[in-house]
């Protein structure tokens, strides 16, 4: 096993559902890595999360960020932009994990670099699934930029 | 894309000369309204013949309610089949709607045309102050009221049964009255480009030497009207046939031969 | 017998005939015209031969139909049949005819005469009217059922996922509540406990919007009138607490006193738009205008707000069921829907303008009678 993943991989999970929530922190739990994921509720405190912020001031940059679209303040597409612009965030990977199927949202996703665009299962245990699935891919299979 | 518009504009070329002439039918009706005109210029000229794109045969789906709003639209496919067709020094001959349609072109494009032959040309149907247009406002209302209607004497519209070869030129049975027959929406759009539009102020910049022939009577586009064109083109001349309506070419193609012929003949000598 | 035949001779065959004749020059000079179709117009028949031209007897836009299809077609196909005109005869007559026309030859001078036989058709054209009138219904309906039918399919597709995504969370996180028994410690299971009767509650609620969508179409009220003032003066209680809370502010203006409407239903859109220029608000406090105004037969309406603004391409999209901007904001979608139907039970329509982060207003208008 790599060096690197046997730290705790911090995970930033943007996402307003306490349902989601949860069973994301399950998954994750489920998971066979040391994982901390770290939930910021609305768009402003992901950016606060991000640039260690306000009640954040404490915050450990993340190795990987979910991020659902339809959150409060600002919105998911917004925050993906403001990674993909500073130099200091590019490089983590973001994934959009939306309920939203609709076309003009992946588009917009795409373009503004997301790193892939996952829409939420409906059913629990395919959720589950995919979030192991996203832990296992980004975790193990990829090398991320340090 | 030349095939495209050459299938668009439904183009047909004949005529074994070099200098092109370019035949614009008016509103309503298709190419074949040149059927007793283009025989006497075959030999000396390029015959280049199309149907405005909702006329005739051409491709109904090209229709852009947008685009042919105003005649403007119409003007736009006549440049694009000259450069399309690589055609110079054309002689322009419009009937009607289409002696506009030429006018714009040639303002645009001066170095597309050499001669312009307006036949029953308006550049604007309604009366204005200091201007006779021939109809009044109400007429247009009316007008309006019954393109709104959707008045049947304008969508007796029958579609065009054409049996057996269609590359060959009938007039037989099957083609009656399908030969004035349009779309009745496209027909209304077209009523509204043409009767609606007011383009005095573009007959100012023509620079192209030009023939107006004028019908007398004609309550479409009456004598002060082609008199009013003729003024206001700087190189003009105007020819008074004595034919009434508003199709010369077909109540009397003699004359309007003849006054072509004369025009050009003359125009030649000067060169 | 014998006065039969004088009767049906050729002369009386073709004044009297129940048809109506004419012919023209080609210049359109009316130098025959039979009897019936004089009596049709109202007309002497000094008045017409040699005097009126047949385009005199025509409106504009069949002058033009003559001139630039009738005759070309006669011309090029010396005939035509079936052509749908109307005439003006004297005073206020108007006949609508159907022609056929032929041309003629004079064999001595080459000259071309045009003959036409009119069939008048007045009860025919009130039963194309007709037949056109019901076609348009036709259309309207089929346009409606067309409507219908997308907002079932937007049911189904919210019972098929906006109901599954509460139920996700509800199915998940009693699984794994069961399946951790007694090792999970009890205040992680009373928090995951709340969460799943949270979701629940989303679902009653999401049910309780559909019922009401639902339900609107079909009004139990009486249309009564009221005046705008009182109407004003009901959303002012219902908001301005919580307006002046936030900091922000709420203003009424009208120039009209009276509206009649479904009272209830009506003050229910002027709430939904409210309450949402409350919940799309941008960080500076809300200040909310609520204006009436005449137009043209119609009241027309405004709720403008400084709020978050709505991107252009979803204008259309915010009326339509199950369409929230903003889906976890408290909001299911169906507000504006249930705004749009009432509105359209009043004969109005209802729009927006909107700029991003600048504000937004909702107008809609109800019409007057």
């Amino acid at each position: 096993m790599k060096e690197e993943i046997l730290k705790t991989a911090q995970i930033l999970l943007v996402e307003d559902n306490e349902g989601d929530i949860l069973l994301t922190l399950e998954a994750f739990e489920e998971g066979k890595f040391k994982t901390k994921v770290s939930v910021a509720r609305n768009g402003r405190e992901a950016l606060d999360f991000l640039y260690k912020r306000a009640a954040f001031i404490d915050a450990q940059k993340p190795d990987l960020i979910l991020l659902d679209i339809n959150i409060p303040i600002f919105n998911g597409h917004e925050i993906l932009e403001e990674i993909k612009k500073e130099n200091t965030l590019k490089k983590i990977p973001v994934i959009i994990l939306s309920t939203s199927s609709n076309e003009k949202d992946i588009e917009r996703a795409y373009n503004n670099h997301c790193n892939s665009y996952i829409k939420k299962p409906l059913e629990m245990e395919e959720f589950i699934n995919a979030v192991l699935k996203i832990e296992e891919f980004w975790l193990q299979l990829t090398t991320l930029a340090k | 894309m030349s095939e495209q518009i050459i299938n668009r504009n439904n183009i047909k070329i004949s005529g074994s000369g070099k200098q092109p002439m370019l035949f614009a039918h008016g509103y309503g009706c298709d190419q074949h309204m040149w059927r007793y005109i283009t025989p006497a210029f075959e030999k000396e000229f390029k015959l280049v013949l199309f149907d405005h794109v909702g006329s005739g045969k051409s491709d109904q789906t090209a229709y852009d309610f947008e685009k042919y709003k105003t005649v403007k639209g119409y003007a736009d496919d006549l440049i694009e089949i000259c450069d399309t067709l690589n055609l110079k020094e054309v002689i322009f001959v419009g009937h009607s709607v289409s002696s506009i349609i030429g006018v714009l072109a040639a303002v645009e494009r001066p170095d597309l045309f050499d001669k312009l032959i307006l036949i029953g040309p308006s550049p604007c149907y309604i009366n204005k102050t200091d201007y006779v247009g021939g109809f009044k406002q109400d007429d247009i209302d009316e007008l309006i009221a019954t393109l709104e209607s959707n008045y049947l004497g304008w969508s007796s519209y029958i579609t065009p049964v054409i049996i057996g070869n269609p590359e060959k030129e009938v007039y037989a049975e099957e083609l009656k009255n399908s030969f004035c027959s349009m779309n009745p929406d496209i027909a209304k759009q077209f009523a509204r480009a043409t009767f609606l539009g007011d383009n005095r102020e573009d007959l100012f910049k023509v620079t192209s030497s030009t023939l107006i022939i004028q019908c007398h009577p004609d309550v479409i586009a009456p004598v002060e009207v082609g008199m009013f064109v003729h003024k206001a083109i700087p190189q003009s001349e105007y020819v008074l046939l004595n034919s009434p309506g508003h199709c010369p070419h077909l109540t009397a193609p003699e004359q309007v031969i003849a006054s072509i012929e004369a025009y050009l003949k003359n125009k030649s000598f000067e060169n | 017998m014998k006065t039969k035949l004088i009767i049906e001779d050729a002369e009386d065959l073709y004044q009297n005939a129940p048809f109506g004749y004419l012919t023209v020059q080609s210049d359109g000079l009316i130098i025959n015209i039979n009897s019936t179709l004089l009596h049709w117009l109202g007309y002497e028949r000094q008045e017409i031969e040699f005097q009126k031209s047949f385009q005199d007897l025509l409106i504009m836009g069949d002058k033009i139909y003559y001139e630039t299809h009738i005759m070309p077609m006669l011309l090029v196909q010396n005939e035509i049949a079936e052509i749908n005109i109307q005439l003006k005869g004297k005073g206020l007559i108007r006949l609508p005819v159907l022609i056929n026309a032929k041309r003629i030859v004079d064999s001595t001078n080459q000259e071309s005469f045009f003959r036409f036989s009119l069939l008048d058709i007045t009860q025919r054209r009130k039963y194309e009217l007709e037949l056109m009138k019901a076609r348009k219904e036709a259309e309207t309906t089929v346009q409606q059922l067309k409507e219908i039918k997308q907002d079932l399919e937007q049911f189904a597709y919210v019972v098929a996922h906006d109901l599954k995504t509460p139920l996700r969370s509800i199915k998940g996180l009693l699984s794994i509540i069961k399946n951790k028994g007694d090792k999970m410690d009890n205040t992680k299971k009373q928090e995951y406990f709340n969460v799943v009767i949270n979701a629940a509650d989303d679902m009653y609620k999401l049910i309780d919007s559909l019922l009401e969508y639902a339900r609107t179409g079909s009004v139990q009220e009486e249309m009564q009138e009221v005046t705008v003032s009182g109407i004003f003066k009901t959303q002012l209680n219902f908001f301005e607490q919580e307006i002046k809370k936030l900091g922000g502010q709420i203003e009424t203006h009208s120039t009209i006193k009276y509206i009649t409407v479904y009272p209830v239903l009506f003050q229910q859109v002027l709430m939904n738009l409210i309450s949402n220029a409350i919940k799309y608000r941008s960080e500076t406090p809300p200040i909310i205008q609520v204006t009436c105004k005449d137009q043209k037969g119609y009241t027309l309406f405004s709720v403008t707000d400084n709020g978050m603004g709505i991107p252009t391409d979803r204008f259309e999209a915010v009326f339509k069921l199950f369409r929230s901007l903003n889906p976890n904001n408290d909001s299911n979608g169906i507000g504006l829907a249930i705004c749009k139907k009432i509105i359209e039970l009043h004969g109005g329509t209802i729009w927006l303008e909107s700029e991003i982060g600048k504000g937004t207003t909702f107008y809609f208008t109800i019409r007057k009678d």
